[in-house]
């Protein structure tokens, strides 16, 4: 690779890393896993760079490397987690505001948890779409599907996340 | 849970990111890494084919060859031969390959041969076909297999389809003159110049009237050369003849057996 080139992909790289593992977060809802997804993208990125990189739109190249990735890191068998019933932690943090972190880690925990329950195409659609707050088109192409697919995956989403909202409240706790 | 409560909550549940430890240079040392080996492996690969395909078409390759040495300019004359038979044949001698492979060259060059010296004795046909091969035939009072080289030119002249045998052979005591005349109807003797002679003889079914006329030319290197020409085709298997007399004269058996170009190795 030239060196302008790997300089670009240093540069993008930096500047996108922290997406990326956020959006890997949600996705799986580990950040360790997270952080091996982000890499593995960015790896691949890197090997089809000299075909990314004057595209206009590298971030959305980059989105759909990463919701590959994890989807097919998921379909491995080792990583076909069985579903496990059971009390979440009690993680409190020491330093913040007890009542306000209270607040925030419930919030935090209700939807992590509830998110790993929504089916994982329907759940990329939602992170894609509220968490990175793409627009629709934008979604069809990270997914690979047309409009039609992501707005109807977003529609079943959402009542599956409710739905496993209302039952974390309901005091089923689930976790991945 | 509305859309808005949906956003903040997932970025709520990102708030407990980790820090974020990322090299850049070890991300590209270790896609330069992948490159080489991928790059490594495409050429392992790209190699093994190769050598794969040289390996499966060598023999092809060879064969073509063998064929293009047999179909190549002309390089022997027989010199030693009598005037009437001297002629220019293509090929070379094949010598030093081991086995099949050798006798299927020798084959391949005497028939080469065969096509030019059939060519030039019997101008008004058009050959069909020209098959040489090397047999073993038994020879009795002997410990092995005698070889012999066996060619048929198939051919249509004025009379229809035809057949000429050639019969190429080391003399030994159950091929010489006095055997020959034994089995054959000995005509006529010629001596040639150079002190070996042909012979002619002749076979007549009565019953069929099938008739095969025979030339023997007894080398005085010690090779057999026998031409025999028919007036049915013996390919056909025809119980009776099919022209009036046999597909060549003495004349064109004299010449194709006196041809130094056929001969053995």
């Amino acid at each position: 690779m030239r060196e302008a080139d790997e300089q670009g992909f240093r540069d993008f790289a930096v500047r996108q890393a922290g997406v990326l593992r956020r959006t890997a977060y949600l996705f799986c809802g580990d950040w360790h896993t997270a952080e091996d997804l982000m890499q593995a993208s960015l790896l691949k990125l890197y090997q089809a760079w000299h075909r990314v990189h004057w595209r206009e739109n590298a971030n959305a190249y980059a989105r759909k490397v990463l919701l590959r990735t994890w989807l097919d890191e998921k379909r491995r068998p080792w990583r076909r987690a069985e579903q496990r019933d059971g009390e979440l932690p009690d993680v409190a943090d020491a330093s913040a505001d007890p009542e306000l972190a209270s607040r925030q880690l419930w919030a935090r925990e209700l939807v992590r948890a509830a998110l790993l329950e929504v089916p994982p195409r329907q759940r990329a659609v939602l992170v894609l779409r509220y968490f990175e707050d793409l627009p629709v088109n934008e979604v069809a192409l990270a997914m690979g599907c047309t409009e039609g697919t992501v707005k109807s995956q977003t529609a079943r989403g959402l009542v599956a996340l409710r739905a496993a909202v209302e039952r974390l409240e309901a005091g089923t706790v689930v976790a991945s | 849970m509305s859309e808005a409560e949906l956003r903040e909550c997932l970025r709520d549940a990102v708030a407990d990111e980790p820090p974020l430890d990322f090299d850049p240079d070890a991300l590209i040392e270790r896609g330069e890494h992948l490159r080489k080996r991928r790059r490594a492996l495409v050429a392992v690969g790209v190699a093994t084919l190769a050598l794969t395909a040289t390996v499966l078409t060598l023999p092809g390759v060879l064969g073509g060859q063998r064929s293009a040495q047999v179909a190549g300019p002309p390089l022997i004359t027989t010199a030693e031969s009598a005037p009437s038979s001297a002629v220019e044949v293509p090929g070379v001698t094949p010598t030093g390959v081991p086995g099949d492979a050798a006798k299927t060259a020798r084959a391949e060059v005497l028939s080469s041969r065969l096509r030019v010296t059939f060519a030039k004795f019997f101008p008004r046909t058009k050959v069909v076909e020209i098959d040489v091969k090397e047999v073993e035939e038994p020879a009795a009072g002997q410990r092995a297999a005698m070889p012999m080289t066996f060619g048929t030119v198939v051919f249509i002249d004025d009379y229809g389809r035809a057949e000429l045998n050639i019969a190429i052979s080391e003399q030994t005591p159950m091929r010489d003159p006095v055997q020959f005349c034994a089995d054959t109807a000995c005509e006529k003797r010629l001596p040639q110049q150079d002190g070996s002679t042909v012979t002619f003889g002749t076979i007549i079914d009565e019953a069929s009237g099938r008739i095969t006329v025979t030339a023997a030319h007894f080398r005085r290197d010690g090779v057999l050369v026998q031409v025999n020409a028919h007036n049915f085709d013996p390919a056909q298997g025809t119980a009776k003849a099919t022209r009036p007399g046999p597909a060549a004269d003495y004349d064109q058996l004299l010449l194709l057996a006196t041809d130094r170009a056929l001969t053995t190795w």
